[in-house]
């Protein structure tokens, strides 16, 4: 029952999410603006390949640009956490029977959603443009993993956004370093071979570094299995460590009188 | 109902630590409504977040239908419905329907109960026209329709509203408080707080008086009108300036208010001597009746003035 | 004392006004230092991209590419959010009723955002030569980087003046201003060179300061002279930008003070 109850929760707060999308985007600024500068910034990576001069480069920054941008998306989330405070939101939802957790997700869903339609749409388009001939069945793997992305991600996102409502002032800054740090070290841009032996580690606990391994394992046709397990792992425990950060923040709030 | 022993709320520490909550002990029965008055600052809405689990108590306990506020919050939560009035408290961006039906799941409603749910409270509160209208474009009066449609939502016992006729009209406030009767009728324990008088008056069932955290006093709107009853209040008619100014003049007269058809004369101790000399100045429309919930107020609490 | 030299009085003091206006939100706000903070790491970012497969020679492609980026972002994140923000609290109706030059309060606003702007470009090259040693930033004619590099701030000014009309009038300014980041710099070839992009796009490139930004700087890095023709489109395009955007600002004045109210825009 409770999951059902959280599920009706979760979905009602996509129509939430999907209410600020409009308010900041009209039709044509989402499709052109919003859509047109995800899938540039995709192509500007694959066009730093052709710099590079080779067609593995191309496709590497592609497939990690597609990658990143649902997972860039994941970390609006702290725009979205800070934004139940800002609102007024936060005492409502303490004193609501409803666990807090599916109202926060799905507040900040619009974000995953259009990483992952830029990334798929990158995909597709990268694909023609640059003649980088992968098949139907890669392709699909691709937009799988680009729309996988954002859900093992979102668990990181969150831990952003209950860090943002420490520092409410700070939100931008947070969200925005967050995303720095996930193309600097998931293997994204460039291999994680390169970076020193001491940050490898923290790689290895950020879900997108798993979904980008993969993406390469289906580009390269080797398997998949423990790259897509580990991803599903990682993001489950990001999951859970968001889910008692917001429970820790409602207390937190509940203890010192500040919901705003 | 609701019982609380000793409860104490501080925020901050050390030398800025402010009590909100001085060591309260308060209770309402069953089906009863009951309002709260106090000048800002006093811990009105200290003691309703507390009740309604959102602010934890520093000390002392907090008994909502059975539940203790700190160990049951659960359980406390599925007893109550909550309006903090205000412009925010709302999902900007939605209509007044969506985010009314935001909340029915959010309290727990079905998927097809809370819409149908949703348009019940809108319609009850008179938002019928206004349910696709975008929250953030309301007036502050139709947004505390909007918290009041929210407490509305399901059957659960007890609903808490934090000053609900803020903002409001004339009209739309003498509806609130028709509202409020049905749902007395209904058999809901209602606990208010407000600044307006008048409506404690003809809603509560009992009235608790707060000042810096701690109860001044708790009775029915008519008892504590005969709280001080060595106050009286003469209202006469057709009062002429010189006869005013006369009476106003008498050692026992505290204060005046209006002029002409319709004067007030506050007094302390016997009214005999202003009534006959009111009598004397040949006004016959006359009468002495105990202080209004109004005077009891301002006899507990006009010495603050604007502080808090 | 004459109506000319009062409202260059006027222009002063609201020009001042507008410094020092911005100047306090950008002190108090941390979310201001979001493109600086995460300059450093997309510095790293990009480096590493050319670096990791063998090409270190296109280290300062990348350089430059990103620091033309963090650079732009922060100008245009900070002068638009600001602005934005003061639109949302109505402190633009205010100023119809104050006696102030509302276009040299916005311009002495869009300078200090404009400047502000450059902390990432230096922190970029700092950042560069730290991790990647001094190697990958060769830089062998400063003087000509630098003179581009004024020649960028005036361009900047005029782009960042040219947009604040947008801010001051529309409620999705955050989005517009999104928009105008990696199709920008994609068509301008700040990392790679426009002559890798489709022949019928180039035209389009040429009409962005970035554009000539971006090839100043990458030559007088090289020391290869030929940085006459950049700065002198960055000027010009300074010129016309500045122009564009205070007859667009006068648009909005007048628009104001004939409705009273901006919000409904």
């Amino acid at each position: 029952m409770k999951l059902i109850w959280s599920l009706q929760v979760f979905a009602r707060s996509c129509t939430v999410a999907f209410a600020h999308e409009r308010m900041m985007h009209s039709w044509w600024t989402w499709a052109f603006l919003w859509m047109g500068r995800l899938i540039a910034e995709i192509s500007f990576f694959a066009l730093i390949g052709r710099l590079i001069g080779n067609a593995d480069a191309v496709s590497f920054l592609l497939v990690g640009a597609a990658m990143l941008a649902p997972a860039y998306g994941t970390m609006f989330v702290a725009q979205a956490v800070r934004g139940l405070m800002f609102d007024g939101l936060v005492p409502y939802m303490i004193a609501a029977p409803a666990p807090s957790f599916p109202a926060a997700l799905g507040r900040s869903v619009h974000w995953c959603v259009d990483g992952a339609v830029a990334g798929s749409l990158g995909i597709v388009i990268g694909n023609a443009i640059f003649n980088l001939g992968f098949s139907l069945g890669q392709m699909a793997g691709l937009i799988g993993l680009v729309v996988l992305c954002p859900v093992v991600m979102v668990g990181c996102g969150l831990m952003v956004g209950t860090l943002a409502t420490r520092l409410p002032a700070a939100s931008n800054l947070l969200s925005g370093v967050a995303r720095a740090i996930l193309g600097l070290f998931c293997g994204a841009t460039f291999a994680v071979d390169y970076l020193p032996t001491f940050v490898r580690p923290i790689s290895e606990i950020v879900p997108l570094t798993h979904i980008v391994r993969t993406a390469r394992a289906v580009t390269d046709g080797t398997p998949v299995f423990t790259s897509v397990m580990l991803s599903a792992l990682t993001g489950l425990l990001w999951v859970g460590a968001a889910n008692f950060s917001i429970r820790n923040q409602f207390e937190r709030s509940r203890r010192t009188g500040v919901f705003s | 109902m609701i019982t609380c022993r000793g409860l104490r709320r501080t925020f901050g520490a050390g030398e800025d630590e402010a009590v909100a909550l001085d060591g309260l002990d308060f209770e309402v029965q069953r089906g009863e409504t009951h309002c709260l008055l106090g000048p800002n600052g006093a811990g009105k809405t200290t003691l309703v977040r507390i009740l309604s689990t959102v602010l934890l108590p520093t000390s002392g306990s907090a008994v909502v239908n059975g539940f203790d506020v700190v160990d049951g919050a659960d359980d406390v939560r599925r007893s109550l419905r909550i309006s903090l009035g205000g412009d925010r408290g709302f999902h900007f961006g939605l209509s007044v329907f969506e985010n009314v039906r935001f909340w029915a799941t959010m309290y727990g409603l079905g998927w097809r109960e809370a819409t149908r749910e949703s348009h019940r409270v809108l319609d009850l509160v008179g938002l019928a026209d206004q349910k696709q209208a975008k929250a953030d474009d309301l007036s502050r009066g139709m947004k505390q329709r909007v918290h009041l449609a929210r407490t509305l939502l399901g059957d659960v016992p007890l609903l808490l509203l934090d000053e609900p006729t803020t903002g409001m009209d004339p009209v739309a406030a003498r509806s609130f408080r028709e509202l409020i009767g049905d749902l007395q009728a209904a058999g809901r324990t209602i606990l208010l707080t407000t600044h307006n008088m008048d409506e404690a008056e003809q809603l509560a069932d009992r009235i608790t008086m707060l000042n810096h955290g701690r109860v001044e006093a708790t009775d029915s709107p008519t008892a504590l009108r005969h709280l001080f009853a060595d106050r009286t209040t003469v209202v006469a008619s057709d009062v002429a300036d010189s006869v005013r100014s006369t009476i106003v003049a008498m050692p026992n007269v505290l204060a005046a208010r209006g002029e002409g058809d319709h004067v007030e004369f506050d007094l302390d101790g016997d009214p005999q001597s202003v009534l006959q000399a009111l009598l004397d100045a040949g006004v016959v429309q006359l009468r002495a009746e105990p202080p209004s919930l109004e005077q009891v107020y301002l006899q507990m609490f006009g010495d603050r003035g604007m502080s808090v | 004392m004459t109506a000319a030299s009062s409202s260059l009085r006027t222009a002063g003091t609201s020009f001042n006004a507008g410094v020092k206006r911005q100047w306090i939100i950008l002190r108090r706000l941390p979310d201001y230092l979001s493109f600086i903070a995460m300059s450093p790491l997309s510095t790293i970012m990009f480096i590493a991209i050319v670096r990791s497969v063998g090409r270190d020679d296109l280290g300062i492609n990348a350089l430059i590419g990103v620091s033309i980026i963090t650079t732009w972002q922060t100008g245009l994140f900070v002068a638009g959010d600001t602005l934005a923000r003061d639109r949302q609290m109505g402190v633009f109706e205010l100023n119809l009723a104050a006696p102030v030059s509302f276009r040299s309060m916005i311009l002495g606003r869009i300078i200090v955002a404009a400047t502000y702007s450059f902390i990432p470009f230096f922190l970029s090259i700092g950042v560069a030569r730290l991790v990647f040693g001094s190697g990958v930033v060769t830089i062998s004619d400063p003087a000509s980087m630098g003179v581009v590099l004024l020649a960028t701030w005036f361009a900047s000014l005029g782009a960042l003046l040219m947009m604040s009309p947008i801010s001051v009038l529309s409620g999705r300014s955050t989005a517009i201003f999104n928009g105008l980041s990696y199709p920008l710099f994609l068509l301008a070839g700040i990392v790679v060179p426009i002559e890798f992009l489709p022949g019928w796009i180039r035209p389009f490139s040429s009409i962005l300061f970035m554009r000539w930004s971006a090839e100043g700087l990458r030559n007088g890095a090289a020391g290869e002279g030929a940085i006459a023709r950049p700065v002198l489109w960055l000027i010009l395009s300074g010129i016309v930008m500045l122009a564009i955007g205070a007859t667009l600002l006068q648009v909005v004045i007048d628009r104001m003070r004939s409705t009273g109210t901006i919000t409904n825009a």
